[in-house]
């Protein structure tokens, strides 16, 4: 049999046998698409729930060890805390005015020290001001993450005077939340549980808020420059109102100086590819290793979809950081005599179809843990590339953000290269061979 | 292929959507049959990939290669399918014969059993290429870019599929037609 009747036998045989899929079979696929959303993303999704709920009785226990350090007038050293000022003695009297807000009490001299002293947040973009003598720890993560989320996301002002003022806030995706959204994301904190749509008004630098008080807390919130600010009053003072207005009074809203980058305090070693870096861990699901060596020039694109219709992505090992970007990584032997410009335009590129496909000897220089290497931005996309011990690196950074570069530079900073821990691929089978 | 359909299908129109769907249905069947080889894996391989397009729409950047990409994801469940086949019909010898019978000649049943047997002993990734190639008409290089393979893997699955299934044939041809004929009996 020749080429010509092999081709023909092929076709004919290919052509024979049914040609109709089962009307059952198509309103079943149907039924199931019926009841399936549609994605708005090829990544996987970017905005998880914040944080788990670990209920009104962490909140309480907090709340009690806060009250009663208050109450004893204790005011502890701790290593990463600092004392600021002189003597917390309450021999001084704050002036409140101008009272921010219509209040419950009305506004008069408190027994309070003046607030004198200016506090930046290092996060949260707002400052405040607090008496001379008080312990200040600034927040340490971003609001809602790490595993200490009830609290790293706060800046804390302990007075010593039976208050603790705390503020924080978070990026809002877009527009004005609903009051029912703030109530979700506030929950978490031992609000006083009085609806925000039902609680009294407040202004704050020049800003509308809300504000509701319970037994030993007031609460604020508002919303300012696309951030939800929270602040709270935790107390055992029959004045709490006036001395929360008093600080309140002093705030100053500066939302373009938050920063939403998380700290990276996890490390992760990659079995695979030969690097580590840090992350902020979630838990289940905010990393997911490589699975298979990364070879961009037998592999399906990035964009691919494997059998599931998930993107292929099992080269990489991935962090989805809930917060609009997702991390991958991944790296491969670079074969030996080629030029690495030429050779990762040629490979990489192909590899990446929706990448940034600026030629990499146009694109701008980076060092990652001290090698030089190369970044290429694009709308939605980062990707850097660095050689190391004879391996490509690479590193992608899927965004909606604004502030995208920062949050990749922030990753980057923790990457550590081990080319020599990188997996090393099986001998290829037999039957592959030509 | 209708983009506007294809549009309102992105934007989350379910009855264009499910317009597509009856129009590619049969077309995508076929497809999935002649790699899978029985009816009822075919059509399990194919409702999949209609929910996942459904699903990943909005995240197509070009909606002109929709058809494409739809057969990308058929491919990938036809991958799935036979993989999930091959774990409980390793020891099945019986072929079913689909499709009504047709008044072909005592040779054409040989050589499509020759054939069938061949294909049979391929893998999925070689049966794709195949199909893809000598029944839907496509280039290599349309196999390899819709694929999402490099062009040089596709033409080594034709190559490997192709001596495969002659070697079939060609063990049929030395052995005659009768031992054949003889076992479909």
């Amino acid at each position: 049999m020749n080429e010509n009747e092999f081709d023909l036998a092929a076709r004919a045989w290919l052509e024979d046998g049914p040609t109709e899929m089962s009307d059952h079979a198509l309103l079943s696929a149907l039924e199931e698409i019926h009841t399936t959303r549609q994605r708005r993303a090829v990544w996987p999704a970017w905005r998880a729930t914040r944080v788990s709920i670990f209920g009104r009785v962490a909140i309480a226990a907090v709340l009690v060890v806060a009250v009663g350090l208050l109450a004893g007038n204790v005011v502890r050293r701790q290593p990463n805390r600092s004392i600021v000022g002189g003597s917390p003695t309450p021999s001084a009297t704050a002036d409140p005015t101008p009272s921010p807000s219509p209040s419950s009490s009305p506004a008069h001299a408190i027994d309070f020290p003046n607030l004198t002293t200016t506090f930046v947040s290092p996060r949260n973009g707002f400052s405040i001001k607090h008496p001379d003598r008080v312990v200040l720890t600034p927040a340490k993560q971003l609001w809602g993450f790490g595993p200490n989320h009830l609290t790293d996301g706060f800046d804390v002002v302990e007075t010593g005077l039976a208050a603790v003022f705390k503020g924080a806030s978070m990026g809002l995706d877009d527009g004005v939340p609903s009051d029912e959204w703030v109530d979700g994301q506030i929950e978490d904190y031992g609000g006083c549980g009085v609806p925000r749509s039902q609680q009294a008004e407040i202004t704050i630098d020049g800003q509308s808020g809300r504000i509701s008080e319970c037994p030993n807390q007031i609460e604020a919130t508002v919303v300012a420059g696309g951030r939800l600010y929270l602040f709270t009053l935790l107390h055992t003072r029959s004045d709490a109102r006036a001395v929360f207005d008093a600080f309140a009074a002093t705030i100053d809203l500066t939302p373009e100086t938050a920063v939403d980058v998380a700290n990276l305090t996890t490390t992760f070693v990659s079995p695979t590819n030969g690097f580590s870096f840090g992350y902020l861990d979630r838990g289940e699901g905010t990393l997911t290793p490589a699975k298979d060596l990364w070879d961009p020039v037998n592999q399906p694109p990035i964009d691919g979809l494997d059998a599931s219709g998930a993107p292929y992505l099992h080269q990489f090992d991935v962090v989805e950081t809930a917060l609009g970007a997702v991390f991958l990584s991944a790296s491969t032997n670079i074969p030996d005599g080629v030029s690495i410009d030429e050779w990762v335009d040629a490979a990489v590129v192909k590899y990446l179809p929706g990448g940034c496909h600026t030629p990499r000897s146009q694109q701008a220089e980076i060092t990652i843990d001290g090698q030089s290497g190369r970044i290429s931005e694009c709308p939605n996309k980062i990707e850097a590339t660095v050689v190391a011990g004879g391996r490509l690196y690479l590193f992608i950074l899927t965004h909606g953000r604004t502030d995208a570069r920062a949050f990749f530079d922030a990753f980057a900073a923790t990457i550590d290269l081990r080319p020599e821990d990188a997996r090393c691929p099986r001998a290829r089978r037999r039957r592959d061979r030509p | 292929m209708n983009l506007a359909l294809v549009e309102a299908a992105r934007s989350g129109d379910e009855e264009a959507f499910a317009s597509i769907a009856r129009g590619l249905a049969d077309r995508l069947f076929v497809v999935a049959h002649r790699i899978l080889r029985d009816v009822a894996r075919a059509e399990d391989a194919v409702q999949q990939p209609l929910v996942t397009a459904w699903r990943e729409l909005p995240a197509l950047r070009e909606t002109e290669r929709f058809e494409a990409w739809l057969h990308r994801i058929l491919v990938h469940a036809c991958y799935a399918e036979a993989k999930r086949a091959s774990k409980w019909s390793a020891n099945v010898v019986a072929l079913p014969i689909d499709g009504p019978a047709t008044p072909d000649t005592t040779q054409d049943i040989v050589t499509r059993d020759a054939l069938d047997r061949g294909f049979r002993r391929l893998p999925s990734e070689q049966r794709a290429a195949f199909v893809l190639h000598h029944y839907l008409g496509w280039s290599v290089a349309e196999v390899a870019e819709n694929l999402g393979v490099p062009t040089e893997s596709i033409r080594s699955r034709l190559r490997y599929a192709t001596s495969t299934l002659r070697a079939a044939l060609d063990a049929d041809a030395r052995t005659t037609g009768t031992t054949s004929l003889e076992r479909m009996a």
